[in-house]
């Protein structure tokens, strides 16, 4: 076909032939440069149908391209035609058509019988040695190639073609098929490119999602520990709050409940929540039960004083106060749980009782005393008539139950003072407690004339630190004890002896004693071994003073007794530090006063004498534990006093220091020699004779490592 | 001569009782413990008795001894008048079912406990 065009394009004229070719050479020429300005495909396949009709000189055209690399078919891709519907295509080259695949491997012009017909949809068949038929349209094929492949297909509506027009339409077709190559390689680059970022955006997106998960991960740990911590914390809270506090489901069984519930309630957790037992029910809140399906958003707490039992018997009281959870869902509010907090007021309770106990006792022991005052007060003012001797009779029954009222107040103010824990002072003062006792049995055999009363001391002169009223009053409590307790007719034992640093004091009687049981019970508030006797009762509280007192004087109150064998009370005080004394001898007034207020400034005790005989009574009778002694005084001199107290065993050693305006180291040597401990001049400085007397006061204490006073007789 | 029969463990309650009655035309019997007292009155048969409540040297306490002579046909006539420190409801009510006439708290004013032996002896 090409040479058949080629034979009719011969007779063209040669200089015509060199212009159409320049014509030619310059269309290509703007093609390539057309082509090479786009990598878009489209911009370019419709710019080389452009440029090729305009070179061919046609204006119908199209371009269909393989549909995909080693697909099946063509697709039509860019058009040019006077008519829409001009060009209706359907190339198909089939695979097997060798004939077909040369000719594209030729790259030369196709036969258009491979292209379906034209409009009127008849087959446009025309064989390659066929020529068109006359006066139907004719159509060449050019197939666009490039590397030896296939790209596609340019029909474009023509007569016959020229040799030239062939080389050209080839030319064209090689031109566009690597056009299309490039923009398809373009395409492709630009894709994978596109994939290639994309890939990385995914693997990038991949990383940032896995780091997110990792943080994720991480704070959800963080949150759960954060979680768990705050549940250890609560949990924490539950097992040991001292309230007990248990959670049921909404029926009221027990879900969970803590140690203290379990201690007040005397219940195994574990089991009763196994036994399903129901701690809050009907029967104990009815109200609860009757509106827990309220839906109300106010939060009702139910609180009720329950009396309960431990499955070893011992009984308790509880308030408790139950709380409903409530779960929100939607709308709607839902009953799930309840919470029970349980407040032991067993102790309260019985502090109540006991307390309105004593406030009964307290009540009926203060009526006693009052039926004889009232009674007998009123028969004095309204009872004509009465004997002189009832009248006087009496006044005293009246005397004597107003004084035992006053007792009892004493008393019950007393243990409300010791109730309270307010301040119990003590007035304390060194007080002879032998002389105390004599007094106090003298006192009771005086008004108790049916007993005995007896003191049996060990401890004469023995003194004690104590409050002198409230040491009365402990032993006039245990007199009254013994002589209530014990028949007429009976003795009543006062003790005293020194025990270390303690005096020890007893009460004992020959009465009906106790019992182990009684004795145990012996110190309880209000409690008397047998009931009430109203006749000269007490509150009962006597002996819970008696031990108060004696413990705040930092003593002890014991108790030993037997029933019928009598009951033996002590109680011990501490002994009185017994005060380093310093007799001062001295004849002038003046100076003796300074030395007392030196001395006592130190922190010693003074007695002082104003001459010779005065020293020696006052030594002998004190006995001091020093003797500051002035030489010159009118009458018995220093050193005879000297003399006459280290030569009586009982001040002998006595240290003395003598003190004298006189001086020279003859007196001194002389003072020595009677025995003497030092000799201080006048006039002296404070701090020195303070001194002195402590280091005279040390020797004495300690003889071995002092000079021991020599002893002339 | 109407006979009333004091039961106290005090002698100076006893004694005061007594005297508080001595003006009107009684003739006093006393007891010290509930066992006298039950002796007594089912001896003498008193017309009332003052009856004390606690009395720790007796067997029976004051209301047992209202108790028993309440439910002793031979006894039951005799006015029981509990006299006692404890003056809680009670121990009214436990006075009430042993079957006392009446309840005096101490302390008492003479004069009036003599009114109310008048109204229950008239």
């Amino acid at each position: 076909m090409a040479e058949a065009a080629h034979s009719n394009k011969v007779d063209l004229p040669a200089d015509d032939l060199d212009a159409r070719l320049q014509r030619e050479l310059a269309s290509l020429n703007q093609l390539s440069w057309a082509l090479s300005q786009s990598l878009d495909i489209d911009e370019v396949l419709s710019l080389a149908l452009e440029t090729t009709l305009r070179v061919i000189g046609s204006r119908d055209g199209a371009i269909y391209l393989v549909c995909a690399p080693g697909g099946q078919g063509f697709e039509l891709r860019a058009q040019l035609a006077l008519t829409p519907d001009a060009v209706q295509f359907d190339p198909l080259i089939p695979d097997d058509d060798r004939q077909a695949r040369q000719m594209i491997a030729a790259g030369g012009p196709l036969p258009v019988s491979w292209c379906k017909g034209p409009a009127d949809g008849a087959q446009a068949a025309r064989g390659g040695d066929g020529g068109p038929a006359a006066g139907e349209p004719d159509w060449v094929g050019c197939a666009l190639t490039a590397r030896d492949r296939l790209q596609g297909l340019m029909v474009v509506r023509r007569g016959e073609l020229g040799a030239g027009e062939s080389a050209m339409l080839r030319a064209i077709g090689q031109h566009v098929g690597l056009a299309i190559d490039n923009a398809q390689l373009y395409l492709r680059a630009q894709q994978d490119a596109h994939r290639l970022a994309e890939a990385n955006e995914n693997a990038r997106m991949h990383h940032v999602l896995q780091e997110y998960a990792a943080d994720l991960e991480m704070r959800v740990e963080a949150r759960t520990a954060e979680v768990d911590q705050e549940r250890e914390r609560l949990l924490t809270v539950l097992e040991s709050a001292g309230e007990g506090i248990a959670i049921t489901d909404a029926d009221g069984a027990l879900e969970y409940a803590n140690p203290a519930w379990e201690r007040l309630t005397g219940q195994e957790v574990g089991q009763a929540i196994e036994r399903q037992l129901r701690i809050v029910d009907e029967e104990s809140f009815p109200d609860l039960f009757a509106s827990r399906r309220s839906t109300s958003r106010y939060q009702h707490v139910w609180r009720r004083e329950l009396a309960g039992r431990r499955p070893d018997g011992t009984g308790y009281t509880v308030d408790l106060t139950v709380t409903p959870i409530f779960t929100e869902a939607g709308d709607a509010r839902q009953l799930t749980g309840l919470v029970a907090v349980y407040r032991d007021v067993t102790e309260y309770k019985e502090l109540d009782r006991i307390k309105s106990e004593f406030m009964s006792t307290a009540a009926h022991e203060l009526r006693g005393p009052l039926t004889s005052i009232m009674g007998f007060s009123e028969l004095l003012l309204s009872r004509q008539g009465l004997s002189e001797d009832e009248r006087g009779r009496f006044l005293h029954y009246i005397n004597k139950h107003a004084r035992h009222l006053k007792e009892l107040i004493d008393d019950l103010l007393d243990i409300s003072r010791i109730e309270s824990g307010a301040s119990f002072t003590l007035d304390l003062e060194n007080i002879d407690i032998h002389l105390l006792l004599e007094q106090e049995v003298r006192i009771w055999q005086e008004a108790n004339p049916g007993h005995t009363y007896e003191l049996q001391a060990a401890g004469a002169g023995a003194v004690v630190r104590a409050d002198v009223k409230r040491i009365q009053q402990v032993v006039r409590n245990l007199l009254s004890n013994a002589t209530k307790y014990s028949p007429a007719g009976t003795r009543v034992t006062v003790g005293l002896t020194p025990v270390g640093k303690y005096m020890e004091m007893s009460v004992s009687d020959q009465g009906i004693g106790m019992t182990p049981a009684e004795l145990s019970r012996l110190f309880e508030k209000f409690w008397r071994a047998n009931a009430s006797s109203t006749a000269d009762g007490g509150t009962g509280l006597g002996l819970v003073i008696v031990k108060y007192i004696v413990e705040h004087h930092g003593g002890q109150v014991w108790v030993e007794s037997q029933p019928g064998k009598g009951t033996l009370v002590h109680f011990t005080l501490l002994r009185a530090e017994h005060p380093t004394t310093v007799l001062i001898v001295e004849d002038e007034d003046s100076v003796r006063e300074i030395e007392e207020r030196i001395l006592i400034s130190g922190g010693l005790a003074t007695l002082t004498a104003s001459d010779g005989q005065q020293a020696i009574d006052a030594a002998l009778a004190q006995r001091p534990d020093l003797v500051l002694l002035d030489l010159m005084m009118p009458g018995m001199s220093g050193l005879e006093v000297l003399g006459m107290l280290k030569s009586h065993p009982a001040t002998a050693m006595i240290p003395v220091v003598v003190v004298s305006a006189r001086s020279g180291w003859q007196i001194i040597e002389e003072t020595h020699m009677l025995g003497a401990a030092d000799f201080l001049a006048k006039p002296f400085e404070y701090e020195e004779l303070l001194g002195r007397v402590r280091r005279a006061l040390v020797a004495a204490a300690h003889p071995a490592q002092g000079r021991r006073p020599t002893f002339h007789p | 001569m109407k006979k009333i029969l004091i039961v106290d463990d005090q002698p100076e309650v006893r004694e005061l009782v007594e005297v508080t009655l001595r003006i009107g035309d009684y003739k006093i019997l006393q007891a010290s413990s509930g066992d006298e007292a039950l002796r007594i009155a089912r001896a003498e048969r008193p017309d009332l008795m003052l009856l004390d409540v606690m009395m720790p040297n007796s067997s029976v306490d004051g209301f047992e001894v209202c108790r028993l002579l309440k439910s002793d046909p031979a006894t039951r006539n005799i006015n029981i008048v509990m006299v006692t420190a404890r003056g809680q409801e009670t121990d009214k009510e436990i006075g009430w079912k042993a079957g006392a006439d009446d309840y005096f708290t101490k302390p008492f004013s003479p004069l009036q406990l003599m009114g109310k032996v008048e109204e229950l002896l008239s």
